[in-house]
C-alpha cells in the first residue's frame, strides 16, 4: 500500500509536462540480448500460432492447435491397459501416441516426459487461455534445445501476468458431458506482477470408451523486477485428478489417477545493452496411481495384479549468457545439468528400485550478420548423459535477404534422440496369479541402447508481400534418420513361463523423409485472415518386423503423404466473429497399430478431414466485458485419428467468458 | 552593479567558453583566475548596450540549454544581416522582478528556454514580447490560457501530430489501427488526434488514464487489435518507471512503439521523430534574425519545430520483422509532406 501511495504521489508531482520528458535519458529496456530473432533471420522454419489463431480455432486442448502446423498429426488414444494419456502429437508421423521425437517447452521448461517419452498433454498445468503464443520449429533443433528436439521443437509461451485482465472466468459446456470452469486473477504493479489461475474439467471421454475424467489445474506465474533491472520470475503449477481406464465391459475397467506439479525459477540480469545472463531452475513431478487385478486363464486364484503406478521427477538447472559483439555478432552460450528419475518397481521397471539418467550440456549459438543481406547462424550442443554417453548436435544456416521481402535460407543440422528411461531400462512384468514363478514380460530392454540420429538439410524461403498482408514460408527438406529405437514384437513368445517378452527395445531402423512444406498467413482486409498450412512428405525406410527373426518391414505407412489445414477468420461487424478450421490428414498408421504381417498396412487409419466452426459475440456491459461462443467440432462427420475403433464424433460446445480480453 | 553581478553569475554558469563571450559585442573585460573564483571574477560589462538587446532566459545551465543557446547564437550570427544585437543570458532561477525591471527598458525580446523559464518570465508580464522555446505545447497552452498572448509566441519542442502520424505511415504502411494512451497533460489532444488520424485513414484507439491509475489497464485495452502504439509525452503515461513496462508489454504483443525522443528509441521504441535543442535553437535564431532584418518585433504565431531528426531502432525493427527505409529517406519524406523541403 505504501508503495502504491508513493507512486501516485510521485505521479501527481510530475504531472506538469516539461522539456525534461523529451530530453531525459531512459535506460535501455529492449536490449539487443532481449530481442528475439526475426523469422527471416532465424536458422529454421518457424510456425507461429498466435492468440488470434488460438481463439479462432475454438480449441480447448493444446494439441488440437498443432493441427495448424504443417506436417503435424494428432492421435486420440484408445483407453485400454496403458497408463491413460489420451493425446499424442507428432510431426511426420513415425510415432506411437507417445510422440518421442518432439521436444516441448513451456516458458523454457521442458515438459518432455523422461520416463516414457513424449508429452503428457493432459497433465500440462496450463489452460489454453494462458497461452500467448506457440512457436513450432520444424526440423531438428538439437543445437538450441538438445537431444529430443529431433523432428521438431514446440515452444509454448504463456501469457505474461501484466498482459491478462485482472479477473477472468470461463465456463464451457458441451457434448459428452464436457464441463469446464476456468478462473484467473492477476495483479500488476510497478515491480511485481502475478497471475493465479484454477480450472476444473470433467467429461465422459470418447464414445463407447471407459474413459471419463476429472482434471483440476492450478498455476501461478509471478515476475518481480528489481530496481537494478534484474528480473526474477517464478512459476508453479499443479494438475491432475481421477480418470477411468480399461476396456469397457471387461475386468480391466478401473479407476486411476495422475498428478503433476512443477516449480520454476528464472533469474535474468542485464548488465549492459549488449549483455545479459540467465539462471534457471525447474522441477517437474509426475505420479500415476494405477493398480488393478485381472484373471488369466486358467482362472487360478489369486488374481494377477498389474501395477502401472509410476513416479517421475526431473530436476534441471541452466545458465545462459547472451552477448552482442558489435553490430554483427550475437552469441548465446550456456551450461545445463539435469537429473531424471523414475520409480515404478512393481510394473514398468519391475524389481528395480529406481532408474535415473544424469545429463550435462554445453551449448553455443552464434548469429553473424555478415552484411545487410547475409546472416549466418552457427550452433552446437555437446551433451553427456548416463545412457548413451557423449553426443554432439551441430547446425549451420545461411540466410540471404534477396530483398526486404524475400529471404532464402539453407541449413544443415544433426540431432540426437536419447532413449527414454523406459526404452533403456524397461522391465515390464506382472506375476501371473501373484506368483513370481510365472512372470509375464511385456516390454523389455536389453539396455545399452544408443541415440537415434538425424541429419537434415533444408532450403527455405520466407516471403512477405510489400504491404505485409501475405507472409509465406516454404521449406524443402531432406531428413535422414538412423539407429532408430523400436520395439519389435516377439514372433514366437514362449508357451511356458517365463512368458514374453512381448516387445523388446532395439536400435534398428532407418528412415529418409523428403518433402515440401508451406505455411501461409494472409490478411486481405482488416477483418479477415487466412492461415494455410500444407505438407508433403515422401517417407521411406525400414524397421524390424519382429524382434526375432531379424526381418524388416517398411516404415512408409507411418507418415501421411499429405497434410493440410486452413483456418479462416472473419469479423462480422464490431462484435461478432466467425471462423472455420479445416484439417486434412492423409492415410497413415501409428507404429503400435500397424500389423507386422504383409502388406504391413493393416491398422492404418483412412484419410480424414476435420471441420471445426466457431461463432463468437462480444458482450459489452457497463462493468464487464465478455464473449459468448458457439463451437462445433468434427462437423464434417466422424473420423478416426488413431485407430478405427475410436471414433471422433461431432461435438458442440458453448463457452462464456467474462473479463475476456 | 547588482545587475552586473547577476549577469556574471549566469554567464559563469553557462561557462560556454569563448564562443559565447564573443557574441557579446559590448566592451568587456575577462579576468582569468583559478577556477574556484571564476564565478566571482568573470566580468562582462552590461552598461553600454550597443543596440537591440535580447534577453535569453534558460531554465537551467545544463547541457541541453547550453546546446540551445549556442545553436541560437550561431544561427543568429549567420542570419541577422549585419545588424547589431546584444544577447544577455540570465538563468531563470536568478530572474527576479527587480533584475528584470533594470533591463526592462532596453529589451526588444525575451527568449525563454524551457518550461520553467517560460513560466517565470510570463508571470512577470514583461512589456517586451516573449518567445518561449524548448517548451512542450501543452505546457505553453497551460501558461498562456489565462490571458491573451498577442505579442508572445512559442516554438514548441514536440512534433506536430501530423508529422508523427506521417512517420507511422512511412514505417508501417498498411498498418491502420494506432493505439494511444493519454494522460492528464495530453487529454486535450484527443480531438486533434482523431481528426489528424482520420485524414490519413488511420483508426485511432484512445484510452485515457488519471494520475492515480496504473498504466497496465489502459495500455492493454489500447493494444487490443492495435498495429502500432503512439507514445505521447505525458509524465503520467510515460516516465522513467512506466517506460520499462510499456516497452516490455508492447514488445510481448509485437506492437511497435512510436516514441517521441531519441532516448525512447534507444530504450526500445521502433522509431521517433524529435527535435534536438540545437535544432530548436537554429529555428529560434532564424526567427529572431528575420525579426531583426525586418526591424519589426511582432512575433509570428506559435509554431512547431521546423528541423527534426528521425531515429530508428534497427534491432527492434529486425526483431519485429519490420523492414524500415533508410533514416534519411524517412526524414526526406516527412519533410516533403510538411512542406519544409521544396
Amino acid at each position: 500500500m505504501i508503495a502504491a501511495h508513493s507512486t501516485v504521489f510521485a505521479a501527481e508531482q510530475q504531472a506538469a509536462l516539461t522539456e525534461e520528458t523529451f530530453l531525459v535519458d531512459i535506460p535501455v529496456v529492449l536490449s539487443a540480448t532481449r530481442l528475439a530473432q526475426s523469422r527471416s533471420d532465424a536458422p529454421a522454419s518457424i510456425t507461429v500460432i498466435d492468440r488470434e489463431m488460438i481463439k479462432a480455432s475454438g480449441a480447448e486442448e493444446v494439441p488440437d492447435l498443432l493441427r495448424l502446423v504443417p506436417g503435424f498429426q494428432i492421435a486420440h488414444d484408445k483407453q485400454d491397459i496403458w497408463i491413460p494419456d489420451p493425446v499424442g502429437a507428432t510431426y511426420h508421423g513415425l510415432s506411437d501416441p507417445y510422440a518421442r521425437r518432439i521436444q516441448v517447452l513451456v516458458d523454457g521448461r521442458s515438459v518432455y516426459d523422461p520416463a516414457i517419452g513424449g508429452v503428457r498433454w493432459d497433465q500440462l498445468a496450463l489452460e489454453i487461455d494462458d497461452i500467448e503464443r506457440i512457436e513450432v520449429i520444424r526440423g531438428p533443433n538439437g543445437a538450441a534445445y538438445g537431444a529430443n528436439a529431433f523432428l521438431a521443437a514446440i515452444n509454448i509461451i504463456s501469457r505474461h501476468p501484466a498482459d491478462v485482465p485482472t479477473v477472468y472466468t470461463k465456463l464451457v459446456s458441451g457434448s459428452g458431458n464436457y464441463i469446464k470452469g476456468v478462473a484467473r486473477y492477476s495483479q500488476k504493479s510497478q515491480s511485481f506482477d502475478y497471475r493465479f489461475g484454477v480450472s476444473a474439467r470433467s467429461d465422459d471421454g470418447l464414445e463407447g470408451e471407459y474413459d471419463s475424467r476429472t482434471t483440476v489445474k492450478s498455476n501461478f506465474r509471478g515476475e518481480y523486477r528489481a530496481d537494478n533491472g534484474d528480473i526474477l520470475e517464478f512459476q508453479f503449477g499443479l494438475s491432475g485428478g481421477p480418470h477411468q481406464a480399461g476396456e469397457m465391459g471387461t475386468e480391466t475397467e478401473r479407476s486411476t489417477s495422475s498428478n503433476s506439479n512443477y516449480q520454476q525459477l528464472v533469474w535474468r540480469r542485464t548488465t549492459s545493452v549488449d549483455e545479459s545472463y540467465q539462471l534457471q531452475y525447474y522441477r517437474n513431478y509426475f505420479s500415476a496411481s494405477d493398480s488393478f487385478n485381472v484373471t488369466f486363464p486358467p482362472s487360478l486364484t489369486p488374481d494377477t495384479n498389474i501395477n502401472q503406478s509410476m513416479v517421475t521427477e526431473r530436476n534441471n538447472v541452466e545458465f545462459q549468457h547472451t552477448k552482442r559483439w558489435g553490430e554483427a555478432v550475437r552469441t548465446v552460450w550456456g551450461l545445463e545439468a539435469r537429473r531424471d528419475v523414475s520409480r515404478a518397481p512393481d510394473g514398468w521397471f519391475y524389481g528395480i528400485d529406481q532408474v535415473s539418467n544424469d545429463l550435462y550440456r554445453a551449448f553455443i549459438n552464434a548469429e553473424w550478420r555478415y552484411s545487410e543481406k547475409l546472416v549466418t547462424n552457427l550452433g552446437g550442443m555437446m551433451e553427456h548423459n548416463g545412457i548413451t554417453g557423449t553426443g554432439f548436435s551441430p547446425r549451420a544456416a545461411i540466410n540471404y535477404h534477396l530483398s526486404a521481402q524475400n529471404t532464402v535460407r539453407a541449413s544443415a543440422s544433426q540431432g540426437l534422440r536419447t532413449p527414454s528411461l523406459f526404452e533403456e531400462f524397461a522391465n515390464g512384468r506382472a506375476d501371473l496369479y501373484g506368483n513370481p514363478a510365472f512372470p509375464a514380460y511385456s516390454f523389455v530392454s536389453p539396455g545399452g541402447l544408443e541415440s537415434e540420429r538425424i541429419t537434415s538439410y533444408e532450403l527455405g524461403l520466407v516471403s512477405r508481400s510489400k504491404n505485409s498482408k501475405l507472409v509465406a514460408d516454404v521449406r524443402l527438406y531432406q531428413d535422414y534418420i538412423d539407429n532408430m529405437i523400436n520395439y519389435p514384437e516377439n514372433a514366437n513368445p514362449p508357451a511356458v513361463p517365463p512368458f514374453g517378452p512381448q516387445y523388446t527395445y532395439v536400435n534398428q531402423g532407418a528412415v529418409s523423409i523428403n518433402g515440401v512444406e508451406l505455411d501461409v498467413n494472409y490478411r486481405p482486409t482488416r477483418s479477415s485472415r487466412f492461415v494455410f498450412a500444407y505438407a508433403y512428405a515422401n517417407q521411406a525406410g525400414s524397421y524390424p518386423r519382429y524382434y526375432n527373426p531379424d526381418e524388416v518391414r517398411p516404415t512408409d505407412p507411418a507418415t501421411p503423404t499429405h497434410t493440410a489445414s486452413l483456418l479462416a477468420i472473419q469479423k462480422l461487424g464490431r462484435d461478432v466473429s466467425a471462423s472455420i478450421g479445416v484439417y486434412y490428414v492423409g492415410r497413415m498408421g501409428w507404429f503400435n497399430n500397424l500389423s507386422p504381417a504383409p502388406p504391413y498396412t493393416e491398422g492404418e487409419i483412412p484419410e480424414y478431414t476435420k471441420v471445426d466452426f466457431r461463432l463468437a459475440k462480444r458482450l459489452r456491459g457497463r462493468n464487464f466485458k465478455g464473449i459468448v461462443e458457439l463451437v462445433g467440432q468434427n462437423l464434417a462427420g466422424t473420423y478416426y485419428d488413431y485407430t478405427s475403433s475410436v471414433p471422433q464424433d461431432r461435438r458442440v460446445y458453448i463457452k462464456l467468458r467474462i473479463g475476456a480480453d | 552593479m547588482k545587475l552586473i553581478r547577476r549577469f556574471r553569475r549566469s554567464i559563469a554558469a553557462l561557462s560556454g567558453g569563448s564562443q559565447y563571450r564573443t557574441q557579446v559585442r559590448s566592451p568587456g573585460r575577462i579576468v582569468c583566475v583559478p577556477s574556484m573564483l571564476i564565478v566571482a571574477f568573470l566580468f562582462v560589462a552590461a552598461e553600454t548596450i550597443a543596440s537591440d538587446t535580447i534577453l535569453v532566459v534558460p531554465t537551467r545551465d545544463s547541457g541541453a540549454y547550453q546546446e540551445f543557446i549556442q545553436s541560437f547564437e550561431n544561427s543568429l550570427a549567420a542570419g541577422k544581416g549585419g545588424k547589431n544585437v546584444a544577447i544577455r543570458t540570465i538563468e531563470s532561477s536568478s530572474l527576479t522582478k527587480a533584475s528584470y525591471d533594470e533591463l526592462y527598458s532596453q529589451l526588444r525580446l525575451i527568449v525563454t528556454v524551457g518550461a520553467d523559464a517560460a513560466q517565470k518570465v510570463l508571470e512577470l508580464n514583461p512589456s517586451a514580447p516573449v518567445l518561449s522555446t524548448l517548451i512542450p505545447r501543452s505546457s505553453y497552452s497551460l501558461l498562456t490560457s489565462r490571458r491573451a498572448q498577442k505579442k508572445n509566441s512559442a516554438i514548441y519542442l514536440d512534433q506536430p501530430l501530423a508529422r508523427r502520424l506521417d512517420l507511422v505511415e512511412v514505417l508501417l504502411p498498411q498498418k491502420k489501427t494506432i493505439s494511444v494512451v493519454l494522460g492528464p497533460s495530453t487529454r486535450n489532444l484527443e480531438t486533434e488526434l482523431k481528426a489528424t488520424a482520420s485524414k490519413r485513414g488511420f483508426v485511432v484507439k484512445i484510452e485515457t488514464m488519471k494520475a492515480s491509475q496504473r498504466l497496465v489497464g489502459p495500455l492493454n485495452r489500447a493494444l487490443e487489435d492495435s498495429d502500432a502504439f503512439l507514445a505521447v509525452a505525458d509524465p503520467v503515461v510515460s516516465n522513467r518507471r512506466t517506460v520499462q513496462n510499456l516497452l516490455l508489454t508492447t514488445y510481448r504483443q509485437r506492437v511497435p512503439v512510436i516514441g517521441y525522443s531519441r532516448a525512447y528509441v534507444r530504450a526500445g521504441a521502433l522509431a521517433a521523430a524529435f527535435s534536438t535543442p540545437t535544432q530548436i535553437g537554429k529555428q529560434t535564431g532564424e526567427m529572431v534574425g528575420e525579426l531583426l532584418r525586418r526591424g519589426n518585433w511582432s512575433l509570428p504565431k506559435p509554431q512547431y519545430p521546423k528541423y527534426f531528426s528521425v531515429e530508428v531502432n534497427d534491432q527492434v525493427a529486425k526483431s519485429l520483422g519490420i523492414s524500415v527505409p533508410r533514416v534519411t529517406d524517412i526524414e526526406g519524406s516527412l519533410k516533403r509532406s510538411q512542406g519544409v523541403l521544396p
